[in-house]
């Protein structure tokens, strides 16, 4: 073969070359293709089938990845697969794109066949359940350890995994995880030591105040802002260098009061004189805490939170922001539990606030939510329910205004010159997330009935629901 | 608005396409009839090598199907509609098919009113008209026999314009070596493009179009590549013109050279074969030619042990017909008699009869055979030197990369380059059997069992 190899390489040369090539070939192939205008022809098919029959590429040296981990929960019934498929292709271009999906299918016990999708490594709001993807996509070889995460064993865990361990460390042994944190986080990169630092947030307590402290100083601008939030959260909130933003903020509103009868407070933005200082306003109520603020008022932090402003709505966003991210819990209660039966404020509001509620709390609060939606986008029903999808019963449903609004859009959309209502599409899709399979299921029959085609692709969301049975983990 | 008899009348462009319409509406001309709700649908088997998909809304009597008619609405959907009129029971309650939903998601909601409002008048239109059987007129000896002798001195004016072609193929190959293959590479488009354009002229179609996609074939390869890719290319063209030389009524070869046979003469074929039974679906290839065809390759994978292990339906629409759906889902499995285009090593086939869907168990594949796998591409070449490539089944592996970051199918035999880049999580699959097309330098993967299950690559 060595031999033929030298041949055709001299034949290659004479070719390249514009030379006649032969006299190069091996004396057998030589007798073959004769002599003559056409023997140079004859050789090329010759060598052109010698190359193809005899010789294979020569492979470099390859590495394959190690094998895409098994979850430990089964992927959707292959019926199911071809819809999701679709679901997420339509999704693509939508906010929040395959994320609910992703949960929808979580909350239910199934995990996505990867050939649907595959987390990347920066997918981080994925479930835990998908850790073990995370990590074969960052690439991180190391296999999870069997052993407790521990100090020692820190590094031997992947770093997806690692962190879903600690969140669940942090469940069950509080102290314990502190004690990991303050060994380890300040060994992390800034963006993992952020992550790591976010996992107190999981029953925050006094006890962590001590950890959280040692990285008021930390040099990412975006952990020192986690750790202010927290510490305010604890009642910790003045910290140094607080107090006089907090000072030109209150220079900028004041209290004032309202109701004839029932008077209370109301927080007011008092005019400014140029553009200037306004975008000045709106970046320190971005970074001042609730503490400060109330003290820099003058009132106490309960005062502060049942004197929502009214008006700008980037204020009232902003000002239930600070609340949700930096009022100690009694003062974030008050204004959840205010929020949530008071019709005026708006569900996108009483979402910023439902960010803070453990998912218990969230999945108790959607019958009300779902009752008092007003949008028949059902998008701020979907906000407050975060990642508790699949579980809303259809019984407050059928009580709420934004149902019937919905209802009201299939019967134009379906003439022939309609223009197709995306509000329509909106809503029959954050219905098919929200949703048990029984309220999705009465959805579609009331949608058929309506005169919706049962094959529309605007159903998808709700016959995927209705197709995912729970399952337990295995 | 409901389907009737008037409202198909209606809406039909013009007689001659119900009287087509009315050849179609043998239940045996169709599987997989359904209904669900307003929505109908089915599978027809057309005059090309895949069936054609078609579904209507009996509601507002909206109907796509997957033919390259520019008629609206074509004859495989009024035929649809027609036996849904006239045999309702005929369609099962089924679930509505994802090709079906897609299309409901894409479609625009038509006012209900006959496509044909604004038009002229195409004269009256009738079912009834359409079903009454034609008299033929008896056939006149004599003229059958002017006709027989005008056909053979075309095929005899066709055989030696070939001949001429490729007189005119060899001596230009040969001049391409004496030049250099350095020159050729570099002026391979215009130099392919005006040879391929003699051999239009003279009569050889299919292998011009076969020389006016070299150039694209060439240059999709590392440039250390195309050398070799080059000698191979000119030597299978050699080989065909000779191989034509000496057997020019050799119906492979002429489907080479000339151009293919229609599904009336390989249906009338005597030595063509026919195989029944379980066909696996393992993908779709579509490719725009430089011709402005679109060629839809279907690759079928024969689940039982007998007769050929695939079989390819090739079908070409004109790339301004319009985006082309699939006919067949990835991984289904079918059950039906094919007939195969007579060849050394038969490989492309149209559907003869096909049955509904084979049964939903999963049997796997039939086993790759132990050794090389790439030992059945050598036996095709040893029997069809001229074949671009050929459909493996290979053996248990990985896809890997090299430190370029270019995948490889990795067996224990060996390692064969990939076309393209399977996504990448396909790195994290231990691939239980595999089946692709290899081309003697690349691997282009169609589908394979994996321990995540069966996953396609098409396109």
């Amino acid at each position: 073969m060595l031999e033929l190899e030298d041949h055709l390489a001299r034949i290659r040369g004479a070719w390249m070359a514009g030379r006649a090539a032969v006299d190069h070939a091996p004396a057998a192939w030589r007798d073959a293709v004769g002599t003559g205008g056409e023997a140079e022809a004859a050789l090329v098919a010759l060598t052109g089938q010698a190359l193809q029959v005899l010789f294979r590429p020569v492979a470099p040296p390859l590495a394959a990845r190690d094998l895409l981990p098994s979850l430990p929960m089964p992927t959707p019934p292959e019926a199911a697969r071809a819809r999701i498929r679709r679901v997420l292709a339509a999704r693509r271009s939508e906010e929040g794109g395959a994320r609910f999906v992703v949960q929808l299918l979580a909350a239910r016990g199934y995990v996505m066949h990867p050939a649907d999708w595959l987390p990347r490594a920066s997918d981080d709001w994925a479930p835990d359940v998908y850790a073990p993807w995370i990590d074969w996509a960052a690439a991180e070889t190391a296999g999870a350890s069997s052993e407790a995460l521990t100090a020692d064993s820190w590094n031997d865990w992947p770093w997806a995994r690692r962190r879903v361990a600690l969140t669940a460390l942090r469940r069950s042994d509080p102290a314990a995880a502190r004690a990991l944190v303050a060994a380890k986080a300040g060994g992390e990169p800034a963006e993992r030591r952020l992550r790591v630092l976010e996992v107190l947030e999981v029953g925050l307590s006094a006890d962590d105040a001590a950890v959280l402290g040692g990285f008021a100083s930390d040099r990412s601008d975006r952990v020192r802002g986690l750790v202010r939030r927290l510490l305010s959260r604890l009642g910790r909130g003045e910290g140094e260098g607080d107090a006089e933003p907090a000072q030109e903020l209150a220079a900028m509103v004041e209290l004032g009061c309202v109701g004839l009868i029932k008077r209370r407070h109301q927080l007011k933005l008092k005019p400014l004189k140029n553009p200037i200082q306004e975008g000045r306003r709106r970046a320190l109520m971005g970074v001042v805490t609730l503490a400060a603020l109330a003290k820099a008022l003058g009132v106490d932090e309960k005062a502060l939170v049942e004197s929502v402003p009214v008006g700008e709505p980037w204020a009232i966003s902003t000002f239930m922001g600070m609340v949700e991210e930096t009022a100690a819990p009694e003062a974030w209660r008050a204004l959840f539990d205010l929020a949530l039966h008071d019709a005026a404020i708006p569900l996108d509001l009483v979402a910023i606030l439902a960010r803070r509620a453990p998912a218990d709390e969230r999945r108790n609060v959607l019958p009300t939510i779902l009752e008092r939606e007003d949008g028949s986008g059902f998008r701020g029903a979907l906000a407050v329910a975060g990642e508790v999808l699949g579980h809303a019963g259809p019984g407050p449903l059928a009580r709420s205004l934004a149902y019937k609004e919905l209802f009201d859009l299939i019967g134009p959309s379906l003439s022939a010159e309609a223009r197709t209502p995306p509000l329509l599409a909106v809503g029959l899709n954050n219905l098919g997330l929200l949703l048990d399979q029984a309220g999705a299921r009465s959805v579609v029959e009331a949608c058929a009935a309506a005169g919706l085609s049962i094959a529309d692709p605007r159903l998808d969301l709700l016959h995927l629901n209705i197709a995912l049975n729970p399952e337990r983990p295995t | 608005m409901a389907l009737s008899r008037t409202e198909i009348e209606a809406m039909t462009p013009d007689q001659s396409a119900l009287k087509a319409a009315a050849g179609l509406l043998k239940p045996a001309k169709w599987s997989s009839r359904g209904v669900s709700g307003g929505l109908i649908w089915g599978e027809c088997q057309g005059s090309g090598a895949n069936p054609y998909r078609v579904a209507a809304d009996t509601d507002d009597i909206g109907s796509k199907c997957t033919c390259p008619s520019r008629k609206f609405p074509c004859k495989h959907a009024i035929a649809l509609m027609w036996l849904h009129v006239d045999e309702p029971g005929g369609f099962a309650p089924a679930e509505t098919p994802d090709w079906v939903t897609e299309w409901m998601g894409r479609r625009r909601k038509s006012s209900g009113a006959a496509p044909s409002a604004g038009k002229p008048p195409s004269g009256p239109k009738s079912l009834d008209a359409a079903t009454t059987e034609e008299v033929v007129a008896a056939s006149d000896p004599a003229a059958e026999a002017r006709r027989k002798a005008a056909a053979d001195k075309r095929a005899a004016d066709v055989r030696s314009q070939v001949q001429a072609g490729l007189d005119d193929l060899e001596l230009w190959i040969s001049d391409q070596l004496r030049t250099g293959l350095g020159g050729f590479l570099a002026e391979a488009g215009d130099r392919c493009r005006r040879m391929a354009a003699r051999l239009v002229d003279a009569k050889a179609g299919a292998l011009a179009s076969r020389l006016d996609e070299t150039p694209s074939r060439l240059l999709q390869l590392p440039a250390e590549e195309r050398i070799d890719a080059a000698i191979v290319e000119l030597g299978k063209l050699t080989l065909l013109a000779r191989a034509w030389r000496a057997a020019p009524d050799d119906p492979e070869l002429r489907r080479e050279v000339v151009s293919t046979e229609s599904r009336e003469e390989l249906m009338a074929a005597p030595d063509a074969l026919r195989h029944a039974g379980v066909w696996e679906v393992l993908g779709e290839q579509i490719v725009t030619r430089r011709d402005g065809l679109v060629s839809v390759s279907t690759w079928l994978l024969n689940a039982e042990a007998q007769g050929p292990r695939f079989a390819l339906l090739l079908d070409y629409f004109p790339a301004s017909a319009g985006r082309r759906s699939g006919a067949f889902a990835p991984g289904a499995r079918f059950r039906a008699e094919l007939l195969f285009y007579p060849a050394r090593v038969p490989l492309r086939a149209l559907i003869v009869e096909r049955s509904e869907a084979a049964s939903e168990v999963d049997e796997g594949w039939p086993l790759a055979e132990a050794g090389d796998p790439l030992a059945a591409y050598a036996q095709v070449l040893l029997a069809a030197p001229w074949r671009l490539d050929a459909p493996v089944v290979l053996p248990s592996g990985r896809i890997a990369q090299d430190v370029a970051g270019r995948r490889w199918w990795m067996g224990e035999a060996g390692a064969l380059p990939l076309e393209g880049a399977p996504p990448e999580v396909w790195l994290g699959a231990r691939l239980d059997g595999a089946a692709g097309l290899w081309n003697g330098s690349r691997l282009t993967l169609l589908a394979a069992r994996t321990n995540w299950g069966r996953i396609g690559f098409d396109a």
